[in-house]
C-alpha cells in the first residue's frame, strides 16, 4: 500500500470514528472504579481459598521442547508428577470412554456493565459445532429451546489442527494451529514469524478455542494437549479442584523489556480434569508488579442440550 | 475535591473522547465502546498514581483499553462483531481516490485478528509510531511491522472482494 493510500486509510478511519459524540461521566466512572475494587478484593479472597485447596505436587514444570523436534519432553526443576500426569492423560485419551453430555457450557463473569449490574456471559458449544450464547441463564435456555443458534460452525480450522495434532507431526501441527485464524490464501502466516512468542501465544489461544469448542471429542483434547505441551512458557501443576484431581496449565504473559513500569500483564490459567482432559475452569488474570489486580473466571461443565432447553442446568 | 481528583477528572475530560473513537474501531459498537472506555477509565482511577508516573500516561491507558477489548474478544471469541453505523454519511474517501462504503471498511477492519486490528487502529487512527504502538501492544517493533503489513494486505484483499479496488 502506498503512502498516499495509507493517508487515505487514516482519513477514512477518522471519518468513521468521528460520528458519535461522547461525554464521559466522571462520577459514574469513579463509582465503577470503587465497585471494581470491591469485586477484585472478593476475587482475591476467593482465589486464595482455591489456592489453599490446590495441592501443587510439582512446583514448576517447564516444558522445553523447541530444540528437540517439538516432542513433548518436559524438564522439571524438581518432581515429575505433573509431567507424568499430563503424559498419562494424553496417552489414555485414544481409548478414553466418551465423556458425559453432548455439549459444553461455559459461564463467565463479564464484570460490571455500564448499567452498574454484574454481567455474565453464557455459551453453549454443542459437540457437533453448533454454538449458542446468552447474557443470562434464562436467555441461553430460550435461545437453545428456540434453536436460535449463532451463525456458522465455530473454530473449524482450530479443531482440524487439533485433530491432526493428536497423532500427526507436532511441528506441522504447531504451524497449522498457529495459522488457524489466517486465511489460507494469505501468504503472511503467523507460523513464519520470527517472534516465537507470537507463534506460541497464537497456538495457546487457538488451542484453547478448539478445546472449549469440542471438549466432548477425545481426539481434539488429545491434540490440543499435545500441542500445549510444546510451549516452553507453559507451567504445569497437579491440582485438586472441588475434590477432583485436575491439571493446571498456566500461560504467563512474559511481557517485554519495552514495557513501561507498572504495565499490566495477562496470565491465562486453564484447569482440566486429570482423568479426561475436559476443561473445568479458565482464569484470565491481570498482574501488575507481581500482584493480581483483576481476574475473569470461567466455569466450564458438560451438559446435555435437552437439559439446557428444559432449563435443567 | 483533592488536587489528585482534579487531575484525574481533567484527564478523563481530555482523553475520553479520543479513547472512545479508538474503542469504537476496535469493537464496532458504540455502546460497547462506552463500556470499554468506562472500564478503562475506572482502572486508570484505581491506578491513578501509576498512570501519572508512567512515561506516557496516554500509552498506559491505551494499553488498558486494548487489554479490555482483547478480553472482550476472548470472552466472545470469533462471534462476528456487531456494527451500529448511523444511517447518514455512508461513504468515506476510499484508499484510491474513490469512495468506500464505510460499513464495508468497518466490517473489513473488524474481520482482522484482534492484534492486527489494534495495530491498524493505533497506527492509522491514533497516529502512533511503530515504537509507540509496540509499547502499547507489548511487542517488538518488528512485530508491529509484520502485523501492519499483514493487516493492510488483508484489508486490501477484503475491499477488493467488494469490488472497491485500492
Amino acid at each position: 500500500m502506498t503512502p498516499s493510500a495509507e493517508r487515505r486509510l487514516s482519513d477514512a478511519l477518522h471519518e468513521i470514528a468521528a460520528t458519535q459524540p461522547f461525554v464521559p461521566d466522571a462520577d459514574a466512572i469513579e463509582r465503577r472504579s470503587r465497585r471494581l475494587r470491591q469485586r477484585m478484593t472478593t476475587v482475591r479472597i476467593a482465589g486464595a481459598a482455591v489456592a489453599v485447596v490446590a495441592v501443587v505436587t510439582a512446583a514448576t514444570v517447564v516444558l522445553n521442547t523447541l530444540g528437540s523436534g517439538h516432542q513433548p519432553a518436559i524438564h522439571a526443576t524438581h518432581g515429575v508428577t505433573a509431567r507424568q500426569s499430563l503424559a498419562q492423560l494424553i496417552a489414555s485419551l485414544p481409548t478414553a470412554p466418551k465423556v458425559t453430555g453432548d455439549a459444553t457450557l461455559t459461564v463467565e463473569d463479564v464484570g460490571i456493565l455500564s448499567n452498574g449490574q454484574e454481567g455474565q456471559n453464557w455459551e453453549l458449544d454443542l459437540d457437533d459445532g453448533t454454538f449458542y450464547t446468552g447474557s443470562s441463564h434464562a436467555e441461553l435456555q430460550d435461545h437453545v429451546a428456540r434453536h436460535r443458534k449463532e451463525a456458522g460452525i465455530t473454530f473449524v480450522r482450530e479443531v482440524a489442527a487439533a485433530k491432526y495434532a493428536a497423532t500427526g507431526d507436532l511441528a506441522t501441527a504447531r504451524d497449522q494451529m498457529a495459522d488457524a485464524q489466517v486465511k489460507p490464501s494469505d501468504p503472511n502466516k503467523i507460523s513464519t514469524s520470527n517472534d516465537i512468542g507470537e507463534i506460541d501465544t497464537q497456538i495457546w489461544q487457538n488451542g484453547w478455542f478448539a478445546l472449549t469448542a469440542r471438549a466432548g471429542d477425545a481426539v481434539v483434547r488429545m491434540g490440543v494437549l499435545r500441542l500445549l505441551s510444546t510451549l516452553p512458557e507453559v507451567i504445569i501443576t497437579d491440582t485438586r479442584t472441588a475434590g477432583r484431581r485436575t491439571i493446571t496449565l498456566t500461560y504467563p504473559d512474559l511481557g517485554s523489556d519495552r514495557d513501561p513500569p507498572g504495565s499490566t500483564r495477562l496470565t491465562h490459567i486453564l484447569v482440566i480434569d486429570a482423568a479426561t482432559g475436559v476443561p473445568v475452569t479458565t482464569d484470565r488474570e491481570e498482574v501488575e508488579g507481581g500482584s493480581s489486580v483483576s481476574s475473569i473466571n470461567v466455569e466450564i461443565s458438560r451438559v446435555t442440550v435437552a437439559d439446557v432447553a428444559a432449563g435443567k442446568f | 475535591m483533592s488536587g489528585q481528583d482534579d487531575d484525574y477528572r481533567e484527564f478523563v475530560r481530555s482523553r475520553a473522547a479520543p479513547l472512545h473513537r479508538t474503542a469504537y474501531l476496535l469493537c464496532g459498537d458504540w455502546h460497547l465502546a462506552d463500556d470499554l472506555v468506562q472500564e478503562t477509565m475506572a482502572k486508570a482511577f484505581r491506578h491513578w498514581r501509576k498512570v501519572q508516573r508512567a512515561d506516557s500516561p496516554d500509552a498506559y491507558v491505551k494499553r488498558i483499553l486494548i487489554n479490555e477489548a482483547n478480553r472482550h474478544w476472548g470472552r466472545h471469541r470469533t462471534t462476528p462483531p456487531p456494527t451500529d453505523l448511523p444511517a447518514r454519511a455512508t461513504v468515506v474517501p476510499d484508499l484510491a481516490n474513490g469512495v468506500v462504503d464505510r460499513d464495508v471498511l468497518l466490517h473489513a477492519l473488524l474481520s482482522l485478528p484482534a492484534r492486527q486490528r489494534a495495530t491498524i487502529v493505533l497506527r492509522y487512527l491514533d497516529g502512533m509510531s511503530e515504537r509507540e504502538t509496540a509499547t502499547v501492544l507489548n511487542c517488538g517493533e518488528g512485530t508491529v511491522k509484520s502485523q501492519t503489513s499483514r493487516a493492510l494486505r488483508t484489508l486490501k484483499s477484503l475491499l477488493s472482494q467488494e469490488e472497491l479496488s485500492l
